[in-house]
């Protein structure tokens, strides 16, 4: 017997299935949308009734020479009686019309298929009949011009909001009188349009089913269509299937409705019925929110039966999909169905939340866990935040709309270029402008946080701000900008060009002055245990490298193993000394510089570092001295190539070097932090970092180096065998070895248009060349005998990191906001 | 100051509407090859129409000027022209839905189905300007961008969505846009 019905079943060659055929599983066969359908249904999720026309029918369309012939035709009118059958209801009928939706189903989605179309099946009579029912003639207008729009839209190609324009008169008089003639007259209007733009339609369903089925058969050889398989190597004979299923209405009765349920709340992820119902209306009432629903998270919100019928079926499909869905329900007359099931869309925060209770629960794995983020996620949730004592103490000055989130601070600057240079120079900028425009975007870029006098949600600034994932505050009405004067008043203050402002991008509050802010990723638990997760698979350490000691001290994280890089020169910066400092690395260059110099920059030096190392006490740090021969240096010291040439050697000053490391030794006395690290940079040889350790040791320092020439990885085995921390910038070295300027590195958009043109293999930051994967494997050797052998990656992206994790480096030094982001990607295996 | 010819407007039109943009750029943008734009970017700056700062360019006002001055002289006829007219009314709403999609994609991290609509408005706007382009035979460039950017994104590079660096589908219906305005002689909004 068993027997018989498998051999039945191999043979059906037939090329339309109802879903709850078993073969119908087959996504190959049947196209992914009917696949999940079927799954569903058997198990146990109540779905419309539905049937899906197989790939086959495809082929036999094609080999007709795109027509549907007259088996397949034959067999998609039989399985329209078949939902009739199933839904009490009748197609093209006058009395409980029969609807249904057709959608692409390709077993890949890829985009240029057709979309769906829905409430196919009204004519003018039976929309009619349908205005007569509890719907009123306005429920039985828009569902029938919305299949319309559809229809003409996504089947003809015509643009539907110039039919609507077109049938204005005719809808409106049959909105106003309930009368046949009146949708007689609409539907005729409707074909007109159609016809005088060039196209065909019918007012018999079964020939407008038709056409929709041919439609997705053609969109298979759309141009975009086409060009995605060619891109991926997706076979041109593989074909979609359709999926036709009967449309189900929420406004039968007051035993109907229509909603949208989350298993688990997808703003903050906790597992609780989340999400919205009305009661006697169509899904596109809550859309349109002309309606006030029903909140699902009230346990009173649907009688006992449909939410005990709810929570087995949610379980059942958090099961099948392993992972938090969205449902779009409708209830008819009692009877509850599931019209889409997708993975739940979610907030950053409920997505890390989620992905650790599916863990507790045992649904999923740690490694499925961190697939389930996102590192733009990460990225979102560690964004620094105001510091709450200081947010407290600071006074706001106006409120605009916050479009996009986030918290900034710096000097309010009126024009683009300007921001875009003071930026450069190492200041926080905030653009403010009247509006923005595609010829602001370098401001934009450079800027801490946008705000917009003028302009909504939608504005140029608004969306470019989101883009970039840059705090944006728009239609800051209250704002007035003097752009001759380089002035803004708020209130009838005038404040100038320069002056600390600190927005906050959620709420569109402007506050004066700057607010500190603090790293805000680490707060939530959530991600803390992810991280931890992602350290434990990575074996990794990543350091931070803080801009000043501000950003050092709000960014200690105890929880985490690991320290801190800092570069004397950022602090000498961030101190507001650098003009000073700058003057007295040039007098230092002199030949017989005056006594007073050395001991002013001891001091220089000496102040900036205290912060930080009593901010950094009981933690690691390093700092980073700084090199009269970096790009920094030439675009800081005016008649830079007039400065002596022994000054570009790392050891050709030693009065100059010993000048800032006996600073820094005295800011170690000073703040007792005795195990302060200096590292040098620019070293080619194993001789030089001898000498340099001598030096730095009879101070009492620490010596360490930072590698960025090719020539020093091959003595930095020696190096490291002293224990010494030893860093390779893998920025500088692809950039050297590349022989590319710092310019080009500092755009990386530059180098992916240049490697897409397959002018070079790769964007060799992105993706390491072969020739640097060897240079830099003694050290990758090197760093799996010492700890203290690590990757500087402030200035290359993290996929570069991850590459250089895989062959062998463990420690890495990011900066700040980064790191969070690095821990979670290090911890992510490479899927096979 | 002399007006500008057919070839020269087109390459400082792609200057004032991209504004600090390589040789490169303007090229790929205006579909001239990079020698061509090179040598009108050179004798216009030496007329002093535009600057250059670390190889990207920028119109001094003068140069703003000879742009309008031309888009005034060329299409005037079309400033009064029903059809071009009724045309940009119904570019204003398709403008109006593409911008809501765009900031609704971002909202829902690229929501695909809203993706879908978003490049279905794309190609409705590619559609509608084969209508202009017998008039303006310059905007077939706009169609071909559009044309690449959206696959692009087919390919997975959602960042040809709106990213403000690269030629994504918003920046170039942007410069459109500003174009058309010019052409039609109208102010932007916001």
């Amino acid at each position: 017997m068993m027997q018989l019905r498998v051999m039945a079943n191999a043979m059906d060659d037939s090329f339309v299935r109802e879903v709850t055929d078993r073969d119908v599983e087959d996504a190959l066969r049947f196209g992914g949308k009917a696949s999940g359908l079927a799954k569903m249904a058997r198990a146990g999720i109540p779905i419309p009734p539905a049937f899906v026309i197989g790939v086959e029918g495809f082929h036999q369309f094609r080999t007709n020479g795109g027509k549907i012939g007259g088996r397949l035709l034959s067999e998609i009118h039989d399985a329209i009686r078949g939902l009739e059958q199933q839904s009490g209801r009748s197609f093209t009928g006058n009395d409980r019309p029969l609807l249904v939706s057709v959608r692409s189903g390709a077993p890949v989605s890829m985009p240029g298929m057709m979309d769906t179309v829905l409430n196919l099946g009204l004519t003018s009579v039976s929309a009619f009949a349908l205005a007569g029912g509890p719907g009123g003639s306005g429920f039985a207008l828009d569902t029938w011009l919305r299949f319309w729009r559809m229809f003409a839209d996504i089947v003809l190609g015509i643009d539907p909001s110039e039919l609507m324009q077109s049938v204005k008169d005719a809808e409106l008089m049959a909105r106003k009188d309930l009368a046949l003639t009146a949708f007689e007259n609409l539907e005729r209007c409707i074909l007109d349009h159609i016809e005088s733009a060039g196209e065909t339609a019918s007012a018999d369903p079964y020939r407008q089913l038709e056409q929709a089925v041919e439609a997705v058969f053609r969109s298979w050889d759309s141009a975009r269509a086409k060009a995605y398989r060619t891109h991926h190597g997706i076979s041109d004979d593989l074909g979609t299937a359709v999926t036709v299923q009967a449309m189900v209405f929420g406004n039968a009765d007051e035993y109907s409705g229509s909603g949208v349920a989350f298993t688990r709340n997808p703003n903050d992820g906790n597992k609780a019925l989340y999400g919205e119902y009305l009661i006697g209306r169509q899904g596109e009432d809550l859309v349109s929110g002309t309606h006030t629903p029903i909140d699902l998270s009230d346990p009173g919100a649907l009688d006992s039966g449909l939410r005990r019928a709810f929570e087995r079926h949610s379980e059942t499909l958090e099961r099948l999909y392993a992972d938090a869905v969205d449902i779009e329900f409708t209830v008819e007359s009692g009877q509850l169905y599931f019209l889409q099931v997708r993975p739940a869309k979610r907030t950053a925060a409920a997505a890390i939340k989620i992905a650790e209770d599916l863990v507790a629960e045992g649904v999923i794995g740690q490694q499925a866990a961190l697939a389930r983020i996102t590192s733009e996620q990460v990225r979102k949730v560690s964004r620094p935040s105001f510091d709450e004592a200081d947010l407290a103490k600071a006074v706001l000055l106006t409120q605009g709309l916050g479009s996009s989130p986030g918290h900034a601070h710096g000097a309010a600057v009126l024009d683009a270029d300007r921001a875009a240079d003071r930026a450069l120079a190492g200041e926080g900028v905030i653009l403010l402008r009247p509006t923005t425009s595609p010829q602001d975007i370098r401001g934009m870029l450079a800027a801490n946080g946008i705000i917009t006098a003028r302009g909504g949600a939608l504005s140029h600034a608004a969306v470019v701000s989101r883009a970039l994932d840059r705090p944006c505050i728009v239609g800051c009405e209250a704002i007035d900008v003097d752009l001759k004067r380089k002035t803004f008043s708020i209130a009838g203050r005038i404040y100038h060009e320069g002056d600390q402002v600190s927005i906050d991008g959620s709420t569109g509050k402007i506050f004066a002055g700057a607010i500190k802010l603090k790293a805000a990723g680490a707060g939530l638990p959530a991600l803390r245990r992810i991280l931890e997760w992602a350290d434990e698979w990575s074996h990794a350490s990543v350091w931070i490298s803080p801009k000043s000691s501000d950003e050092l001290i709000e960014s200690k994280n105890p929880s985490v193993p690991s320290g801190s890089v800092v570069s004397v020169t950022d602090l000498i910066i961030a101190n507001g000394r650098i003009g000073r400092f700058v003057e007295l690395t040039v007098a230092a260059g002199r030949p017989n510089p005056p006594r007073g110099v050395a001991d002013e920059i001891r001091a220089i030096v000496s102040d900036a570092c205290v912060p930080a190392l009593s901010g950094a006490l009981g933690s690691a740090i390093q700092f980073r001295l700084p090199r009269v021969s970096s790009d920094r240096a030439r675009r800081l010291i005016e008649n830079w190539q007039e400065m002596p040439p022994s000054f570009f050697l790392p050891l050709g000053s030693m009065t100059y070097l010993r000048a800032i490391l006996q600073g820094i030794s005295a800011a170690g006395e000073r703040t007792k932090h005795k195990s302060a690290v200096v590292l040098i940079g620019g070293i080619s040889s194993s001789s030089e970092f001898a000498t340099f350790q001598r030096e730095a040791e009879q101070v009492g320092l620490g010596a360490g180096a930072m590698i960025q020439n090719a020539m020093a990885l091959d003595d930095i085995v020696q190096i490291a065998e002293s224990g010494a921390p030893i860093w390779v910038d893998v920025g500088d070295i692809v950039r050297t070895v590349c022989g590319l300027p710092i310019e080009v590195q500092q755009s990386l958009d530059v180098l992916d248009h240049y490697a897409n043109e397959s002018l070079i293999r790769s964007n060799p930051f992105r993706r390491l060349p072969l020739y640097v994967t060897s240079l830099l494997s003694p050290a990758a050797t090197a760093a799996g005998r010492s700890a203290s052998l690590g990757i500087e990656g402030s200035t290359v992206p993290p996929e570069l990191l991850v590459e250089l994790h895989r062959i062998g480096f463990r420690r890495f030094s990011v900066p700040t906001g980064r790191r969070d982001e690095v821990r979670f990607l290090l911890g992510r295996l490479e899927e096979e | 100051m002399k007006d500008l010819n057919e070839q020269e407007f087109i390459v400082l039109n792609g200057v004032h509407l991209k504004k600090m943009a390589t040789a490169e750029e303007i090229a790929d943008a205006v579909r001239l090859d990079v020698s061509t734009v090179e040598s009108v970017l050179g004798a216009a700056a030496g007329t002093g129409l535009l600057m250059v700062a670390d190889g990207r360019h920028l119109l001094l006002p003068q140069g703003t000027s000879a742009v309008h001055d031309y888009y005034r002289t060329a299409y005037e006829a079309m400033r009064s022209d029903q059809l071009v007219l009724a045309w940009y009314e119904r570019f204003e709403t398709i403008n109006g839905q593409f911008i809501k999609q765009v900031s609704e994609w971002q909202s829902t991290d690229g929501d695909e189905r809203i993706q879908s609509r978003l490049i279905r408005t794309v190609e409705r706007l590619t559609k509608n300007l084969h209508e202009l382009i017998p008039l303006i035979p310059r905007y077939e460039n706009y169609v071909s961008r559009f044309g690449n950017s959206v696959a692009r994104i087919d390919h997975g590079e959602t960042d040809f969505v709106c990213k403000p660096t690269i030629d994504s589908v918003h920046n170039i219906w942007f410069e459109f846009h500003e174009d058309v305005l010019s052409v039609i002689g109208r102010p932007r909004d916001t």
